[in-house]
């Protein structure tokens, strides 16, 4: 059976919530409530195109010549004296990511009902962040990635300082400087690359296939003042550039500090994305353009990396299990879960790469939950603070349920989601790299212990009962339906890998073939 | 063309034209004439411009490609100028003054950038430049004139200057002519590098490069922000498009003495505008710094000389964008100056609910500043990104890209958060715009979003350009 994609299509879902923005800024200001209405109308049609794309990749047949398996694709040149062309295109990895980037993007506009003022300002922001989400996993011409890329920031700046908490001009600021250093390193990384190959065009697939890392691995460096210079390959140096450029997104530890206070201070729909998707667009760099254009020096540097992930595995986790505020808690638990992500994908077997990219489809779903679930809280008890919202299982009976639902998807129970990807991840480890890195399961105990101690606090703990708690509710009918489904998907995931693992295959047989 | 029987070639139509134009306005300057007088100054700039891109080189003059672009920039930034002074310069008893001034600006401007003979080069830059002395002065109010003063010096030092550095360079190759002299090596290399140093420092007064960038925060604080438009965006321009000429046609081959130089300049430049900018309080020295700031990007024009021309390219299309952006902040400044009468960034604090299409301009305007795609700013630092690292620049492009995000401090933190974080101070006053200043920001607005595409789509023309 032969799914079809109709004329365009991948432009349609790029540029409808794009033309979309405008649109719901007007229906805003015409009637309230209509900004809500169509945000989530276009959300869904999203949904629906991203669903139809993915099942059109996995009936249409492979791609052989190309660098990546680009089985649906629209190319058009664009400016091309300077190079540019509008290359679109779907692969194993990008239909994943496109999926999760709608399904939450879905999630989020609908448990936004708590966001009351400059609602159609706030619904139109979103649309814009839907599209240029869409439009860093589907680009594949650098420069066209590189506007979309950039582009993310410019909502997330005003969504985060306008709708945010108490330190958001702060936290949003700092989101902003810090990833666009970043983005400009690799900017001026993959320019350099592309001024040594000489090829005419910003493709990323040309430039791949103009196996620039042999050029470019045998210019000597030295780097560093004279007496303790160092001598190095400029291949190496650009990966470092390359890895920084996009590790600050994913975040790898030393670069991980604007996440804390911009998944807190955002107002809770928008952590969801953030978390769910912004992070993964850092693994997917890494995945797509870093280590592709220099798979040697990744070699090479591989077990550095290793090490940093597995770094931010343990740092993170100790950090989360100090944490008061439930919000910092579920962000230092998404940096841990990075680092099996960050692992994964230089681990060089393909069972680590898969378990690298099923990762942050199950952490985005599982982590969005958690997100989902603060947000909750903060809504109906207006508290982060554990302490806060302790002991009120009573009254809230749905949420309890989802939070300990969400806190075992969290730690790795087999049948959830995220096991799958972190086994998958350790075992893709193993193979490659023996035993070395044995105590990296000991990862997943210190996960277990942050999340299972916040659970045992807020639900499991003495209850609540009396004045102050008379007034609180318990879940809305929009966050009901966002948490059932993510709950659902988490399920399905959890015990039928699959789903999402069969378009992995390919992709994680090249980046596998790559490094190892 | 012809006419009546003789042949009048059509540069000299074009500045005979506006010689008339200019004792129009002499005339015809009563404030009554105001509306008039613009429009005729504007179709006179227009037709003269247009006669100039229409000719040929003659004699001195050479109107290349080169010239052509820079017409481009003036033309435009001109009549946007006239437009708003039709408001803020509205008042004057003396309107006409004013427009004439202009016209003579545009003389100077056009002879200076067309021609490659040193001494044409510098009576048309003061030609463009003394009467903006005049201009920011004719308001009369004790900063306007101080800062006509502060300028006046300026120029006058700096002409004097670049007199010496015409003389010594003379005086080391032997001839006046920028493309005789690319062609010509020398034995006299002390007194031509004495000469190139001269250059530099006449130059930089106006090219805003860092020791001698100090008029600018006064001056800009202090003129009419029609003159400022006039000075940032084209008088820079034409200072960048002379230093240009001078630099890439008449002395590439001691492009080992001069590029390392630029380079160091362009980096303090640039940082210390950019750093400077964070602390400011007021919105016109905050752009006067940023202008500091985008003269040291420019400045990598010069640094960054090599084999490819991508980064002159680059660099003509940043004067281009950079025209219009620095016009869209001054009118803003115009527009809150006339709403609460003064440019404190106090007085942006929520701009977006009070005058919502201006601070949605603005925030375009300053995401483009700062280099965010798809605006206008974020492709013409790509271009130039694009030109360092084919010339070999790495270590300065690195630079660059980070004094880039740096502005991300002051454009989006300090404007675009005030107006959109932040509540008024007095909602009850909404901003009205004039129609005066609402022309100059939906064209700049539109330029900046929308023409660039068109300037990316037609970068083959570009591409022909050399100086």
């Amino acid at each position: 059976m032969n799914v079809n994609v109709f004329p365009y299509e991948l432009s349609i879902t790029l540029f409808l919530p794009l033309l979309a923005a405008p649109v719901v800024y007007i229906a805003g200001k015409y009637r309230r409530g209509y900004e809500r209405l169509l945000a989530i109308i276009v959300a869904i049609v999203e949904l629906v195109l991203a669903i139809h794309i993915a099942i059109a990749y996995y009936t249409a047949t492979p791609v052989k010549n190309g660098v990546f398996d680009l089985r649906i694709y629209e190319k058009y040149d664009w400016f091309k004296e300077v190079g540019l062309s509008f290359y679109v295109g779907v692969d194993g990895l990008s239909a994943v990511m496109l999926l999760l980037a709608t399904i939450l993007s879905l999630v989020a506009v609908i448990s936004s009902n708590h966001i009351k003022d400059r609602t159609e300002f706030y619904y139109s922001l979103f649309m814009l962040l839907e599209a240029s989400l869409v439009g860093v996993f589907i680009s594949f011409d650098f420069i066209l990635f590189y506007v979309f890329w950039e582009l993310v920031l410019v909502p997330m700046y005003f969504l985060i300082a306008i709708w945010g908490g108490p330190r958001r001009k702060y936290a949003a600021l700092k989101f902003f400087i810090y990833t666009h250093v970043g983005s400009v390193l690799l900017l001026v990384s993959y320019f350099y690359l592309l001024h040594v190959a000489n090829i005419g065009t910003f493709s990323i697939d040309a430039l791949i296939a103009s196996n620039i890392e042999s050029v470019v691995a045998n210019t000597e460096v030295t780097v560093g003042p004279p007496g303790i210079a160092v001598k190095t390959s400029l291949a190496i140096i650009l990966a470092i550039f390359f890895f920084v450029g996009f590790g600050i997104k994913v975040p790898v530890v030393p670069f991980h500090t604007w996440l804390p206070d911009a998944h807190v201070e955002a107002p809770s729909p928008i952590s969801i994305i953030l978390a769910g998707v912004l992070l993964k667009m850092g693994g997917y760099g890494l995945l797509r353009i870093a280590i592709p254009l220099l798979p040697g020096a990744f070699k090479a540097l591989a077990f550095y990396i290793i090490l940093i992930g597995i770094i931010n595995i343990f740092y993170a986790a100790f950090v989360a299990l100090a944490q008061k505020d439930i919000k910092r808690l579920i962000a230092y638990s998404s940096i841990s879960h990075m680092g099996i992500v960050v692992v994964g994908s230089v681990a060089g077997s393909v069972i680590g790469v898969l378990g690298a990219i099923y990762m942050m489809f199950a952490h985005g779903l599982v982590n969005g939950m958690l997100f989902l679930l603060a947000g909750v809280y903060k809504n109906h008890v207006h508290s982060r603070l554990i302490s806060d919202i302790a002991g009120l299982t009573e009254k809230m009976k749905w949420t309890s349920a989802f939070l300990v639902y969400g806190a075992f998807a969290g730690l790795g129970l087999p049948g959830l989601a995220v096991f799958i990807g972190e086994f998958l991840v350790i075992m893709g480890l193993f193979d490659t790299w023996g035993v070395r890195f044995w105590y990296i399961v000991l990862g997943a105990v210190l996960n277990a212990a942050y999340l299972l101690w916040m659970v045992q606090r807020v639900v499991f703990g003495p209850q609540k009962s009396g004045d102050e708690v008379k007034d609180i509710e318990d879940l809305c009918l929009p966050e009901f339906i966002a948490l059932a489904i993510l709950t659902i998907l988490i399920f399905v995931l959890g015990v039928y890998p699959p789903l999402i693992g069969n378009f992995l295959v390919e992709f994680s047989k090249y980046i596998a073939a790559l490094l190892s | 063309m012809m006419i009546a029987g003789i042949e009048i070639a059509n540069y000299a139509l074009a500045l005979i034209l506006w010689i008339v134009g200019i004792l129009v306005s002499v005339l015809l300057d009563k404030k009554e004439y105001k509306v008039v007088i613009s429009a005729i100054a504007i179709v006179l700039l227009a037709v003269g411009y247009h006669l100039l891109f229409y000719s040929t080189s003659a004699g001195l003059l050479k109107i290349d490609n080169y010239a052509r672009f820079f017409y481009i920039v003036f033309a435009s930034v001109s009549i946007l100028a006239i437009i708003v002074m039709a408001r803020n310069y509205g008042d004057l008893k003396r309107y006409g003054i004013a427009i004439a001034l202009v016209l003579a600006s545009n003389i100077g401007l056009v002879l200076a950038i067309s021609t490659t003979n040193l001494i044409l080069l510098i009576i048309g830059w003061k030609l463009a430049s003394f009467p903006i002395v005049i201009m920011i002065a004719l308001k009369r109010n004790p900063k306007a004139i101080e800062a006509s003063l502060k300028f006046l010096i300026m120029e006058a030092v700096g002409m004097a200057l670049f007199a010496i550095g015409i003389a010594a360079i003379f005086g080391a190759t032997g001839t006046l002519d920028l493309a005789e002299m690319g062609a010509v090596s020398i034995g006299y290399e002390k007194l031509l590098y004495f000469g190139i140093l001269m250059l530099v420092v006449g130059m930089g007064f106006e090219m805003a490069i860092v020791p001698f960038h100090v008029w600018i925060p006064d001056t800009y604080a202090g003129a009419p922000v029609a003159s400022v438009i006039y000075i940032s965006a084209i008088l820079k321009a034409l200072a960048f498009g002379i230093a240009i000429r001078i630099f890439y046609l008449g002395l590439p081959m001691y492009a080992e003495f001069w590029a390392p130089l630029f380079a160091i300049l362009a980096i303090v430049t640039m940082t210390a505008g950019n750093l400077a900018a964070i602390t400011q309080v007021t919105m016109r020295r905050l752009m006067a710094w940023s202008s500091i700031a985008h003269a040291g990007y420019l400045l990598t024009v010069l640094a960054a000389f090599g084999a490819s021309l991508q980064i002159l390219w680059g660099g003509l299309v940043h004067i281009l964008m950079y025209a219009f952006m620095n016009t869209i902040a001054f009118v803003s400044v115009g527009i809150i100056e006339e709403t609460y009468g003064s440019d404190s960034l106090g007085n942006f604090d929520g701009l977006s609910r009070v005058g919502g299409p201006l601070a949605f301009i603005l925030a375009v305007d300053m995401f483009s500043l700062t280099g965010i795609p798809p605006l206008g700013g974020f492709w013409s630092k790509l271009l130039l990104v694009l030109g360092m690292i084919d010339n070999g620049a790495m270590v300065l492009a690195i630079i660059f890209v980070i004094n880039s995000a740096i502005s991300i401090a002051y454009y989006i933190r300090n404007v675009v958060g005030r107006m959109y974080l932040r509540e008024a101070k007095d909602p009850s006053i909404k901003i009205k715009i004039s129609l005066a200043y609402l022309v100059p920001l939906v064209i700049g607005f539109l330029v900046i979003t929308v023409v660039i595409l068109a300037v990316l789509w037609y970068f083959p023309l570009i591409k022909t350009i050399s100086p």
